[in-house]
């Protein structure tokens, strides 16, 4: 409606300026040459009239229609009487072929100033935009980013469906930007299209439907070259067999260069990131390894000591002499045990990507096997447990979440020399599980909180034995939840004793 | 109740090829009234058995020469007796296999002696139960404050009786029967719900729950049935909760 009324309005508006200005002329003309000699002003002015009217209007016809009135507008002014054998005799058609000529020709002029006044804004504004996606790819950080961004750019610039592959396209990583309320991915990702897009990626030229190759296609694929080496493809979508324009396709590749740098950029980075995790990694498996070999030689130095004097000195000992000393045989092996079981857990997780392979368990059944495990090591263990009432099945890894539960227990045990039970309760809200083991002991000192994850960096830790091989238990612990995705943490409670809660996600 | 009296001490296989566990079981045997035969290969086992008829085996499954599972198949093939697997802490799925193909429980390395011996008597009373004269099942189940009668199909606890879907009764009744002895996941649900069902364990697990509201007291503290993550259930023995408070520790 709206358009058929602009329409309508414009038609009206034009036809109102030619009008006038015929309509004017004549009247200057009546008013201020009727009686001048010189006739040719009036013809001339006339002219300038057709050459405004076809300046100030738009399209070939108002100025067509203005030369009409200016011939019109010459023949009456100049003879009497009217008649037709007047106006062809007197040569007006020659007059009205010279206007006619005149008028089509500044039309011609002014549409084309008109047309390249626009085409420069266009390009202008191209140019801003590229500038501005420029500027964002360069301080983009993180792939997922840039690809949006070059989604963006290929899209506004080209304003049509694009696709992007990184890598091979046979390899099948693409991302497809649709223009709007469109729908090609079904072609987009056609084999047919993606061999050619491929041959583009290993040609290094571009191709498809603007290209080399002469294959029939929906799209043109422009190469994205690093280093000499193909990394990618764009494809610019188009519905109908026009290709692309030059001017636009060095426009393309002015962004398919951008979006290179960026890569490039996003690669390093990368790479250096990878680097650091790396050493970090070496550093931190170095420092297990020295921990560790002191956790282990420790009960062992007790083992071969009391097995070695038992040897050598049987008869000189005393019999409770001698029960104290297997019985520590027997702790300290105990102790290496535990030691093992807990360096077997980090077995468990995945080295590369540091998670776990989970799967769904009944929570209660976990919570009840651990505390089991816990009392047929500490039968005299006084522990007080409670699970929420809803039937709970949890993702996790079984072996090592009821590890984690049982050094926790343990440590309250052998640690907090609490003569109150120890509390187990586990709570749970929508998206996670979160575990509570609570001692009301001796608590731990605010200086040891800090490091209590730490586990292996025993610079200032004289005392270590008191605290046998917690710190490695406690970090193995800490690393077991955060491979599942949770978190655990140890804080004071109130009346004195420790509380350490860890979460699992659901 | 064949015990260990002076007239017949019980004969235990011990196969086993490690020397120092080999040793430490003969001898805690051997000091709590069995006799002991020893080897170290599948093949000596499985020779054996048929010419020494022991009362009860204990097989480990990391043999030199064979499969500790080829042999546990070869002996179920032609007869019942008493399979104690011997195996590691992580090793859940050969556990699993192992019960599956027959095996009568598992005791997990290392272990102290008087678990050893506990499961050594478990065992050998299931085995006894199914054999002796009565032809099995009496109609009342005891364990604990748990009372099952299986006439009334009636399920008590502390003397209330419970109300249990017909699954769940089923459920209770199948485990009490093995009273225990472990059940694997796939044994439970081949028996209730038939060889052809999902071997998808999801609806036990929420049945199993369901039971252990009903029955104990604190389903993270059960009294009566027990898990075995990722192995399967096993009911507490007719004394074996009397046992438990006195603290020899038959559980796990």
């Amino acid at each position: 409606m709206t358009s058929k009324m602009n329409k309508s309005k414009n038609i009206a508006i034009e036809s109102l300026k030619t009008a006038s200005i015929i309509l004017g002329t004549a009247g200057i003309s009546k008013l201020l040459f009727q009686n001048v000699e010189n006739q040719s002003i009036v013809s001339n002015l006339y002219i300038l009239a057709t050459i405004i009217t076809a300046m100030v209007t738009s399209g070939y016809v108002w100025g067509i229609l203005s030369s009409f009135g200016a011939v019109m507008g010459i023949y009456f002014f100049n003879s009497r009487p009217y008649s037709i054998w007047n106006f062809l005799d007197g040569g007006f058609v020659f007059t009205f072929v010279e206007v006619l000529c005149i008028s089509l020709i500044i039309n011609y002029l002014t549409e084309f100033i008109k047309e390249q006044r626009v085409q420069s804004r266009i390009k202008e504004d191209k140019t801003q935009k590229l500038d501005d996606i420029n500027n964002r790819l360069h301080v983009a950080n993180g792939r997922d980013t840039i690809i949006e961004l070059a989604l963006e750019a290929f899209s506004e610039f080209a304003n049509s469906t694009i696709i992007l592959y990184l890598g091979d396209p046979l390899k099948g990583e693409y991302y497809i930007r649709n223009k709007e309320k469109e729908n090609h991915d079904k072609a987009l990702t056609s084999y047919h299209e993606s061999f050619i897009a491929h041959m583009v990626y290993d040609n290094k030229q571009i191709g498809g439907f603007s290209g080399e190759f002469g294959l029939k296609s929906v799209c043109t694929y422009l190469p994205f070259i690093s280093d000499g080496e193909g990394i990618g493809v764009v494809g610019v979508f188009s519905e109908n067999p026009k290709p692309l324009r030059k001017g636009d396709i060095t426009f393309l590749n002015l962004i398919v260069s951008q979006v290179v740098i960026s890569l490039e950029r996003q690669e390093m980075a990368d790479q250096q990131q990878a680097i650091i995790v790396e050493s970090e990694k070496e550093k931190t498996r170095a420092n297990l390894l020295r921990a560790l070999s002191h956790d282990i030689r420790t009960p062992l130095t007790g083992i071969i000591g009391a097995s070695s004097a038992l040897i050598e000195n049987k008869e000189l000992l005393e019999e409770n002499d001698k029960d104290k000393l297997i019985k520590n045989i027997n702790d300290d092996s105990n102790w290496l045990l535990h030691m093992v079981e807990n360096l077997l857990s980090v077995t468990r997780i995945h080295e590369k990507s540091a998670t776990v392979t989970k799967h769904a368990e009944s929570l209660e059944e976990v919570v009840a096997q651990s505390i089991a495990l816990c009392k047929k090591r500490y039968p005299d263990a006084n522990i007080c447990v409670k699970v929420p009432d809803e039937f709970l099945m949890v993702p996790m890894d079984a072996t090592l979440i009821e590890q984690v539960i049982l050094n926790l227990l343990e440590n309250a045990i052998k640690y907090a020399k609490s003569v109150k039970p120890i509390e187990l309760y586990v709570e749970n809200t929508e998206e996670k599980v979160i575990f509570h083991i609570i001692d009301h002991g001796v608590g731990i000192p605010q200086e040891k909180m800090d490091k209590l994850f730490e586990g292996f960096s025993r610079k200032e830790n004289n005392s270590s034995d008191a605290s046998k091989g917690m710190g490695i238990g406690l970090s193995i612990c800490k690393t077991i939840i955060l491979a599942h995705g949770g978190n655990l943490i140890a804080a004071g409670h109130e009346n004195g004793g420790t509380e350490f809660i860890f979460e699992l996600p659901l | 109740m064949k015990e260990n009296n002076k007239n017949h001490k019980l004969v235990v296989l011990v196969v086993e090829d490690e020397e120092t566990i080999r040793k430490f079981i003969a001898a805690a045997l051997t000091a709590n009234g069995y006799k002991v035969i020893k080897c170290t290969h599948g093949k000596e086992a499985i020779a054996l058995i048929p010419s020494h008829l022991p009362d009860i085996v204990l097989l480990d499954l990391g043999l030199p020469d064979m499969d500790g599972l080829t042999v546990l198949e070869q002996v179920r093939e032609w007869s019942d007796i008493p399979i104690i697997i011997v195996s590691a802490r992580d090793e859940e799925n050969q556990k699993v296999k192992a019960l599956d193909l027959g095996a009568d429980d598992y005791i997990t390395k290392p272990f102290g002696t008087s678990e050893l011996l506990a499961r050594i008597r478990a065992a050998l009373r299931h085995h006894e139960k199914r054999h002796s004269k009565g032809g099995g099942k009496s109609n009342i189940f005891k364990t604990g404050n748990l009372v099952i009668n299986y006439d009334k199909r009636e399920v008590t606890v502390d003397g209330k009786k419970l109300h249990l879907t017909q699954i769940e009764y089923k459920l209770v009744s199948l485990l009490a029967n093995c009273a225990g002895k472990v059940l694997t996941y796939d044994a439970i649900i081949t028996e209730i719900w038939g060889p052809y069902a999902v071997k998808d364990n999801q609806i036990l697990r929420v049945n199993m729950a369901n039971i252990r509201r009903k029955i104990e007291k604190n389903p993270a503290d059960p009294k009566y049935i027990f898990t075995e993550v990722g192995i399967g259930y096993r009911m507490a023995e007719e004394d074996e909760y009397d046992m438990q408070v006195e603290k020899i520790g038959n559980i796990d």
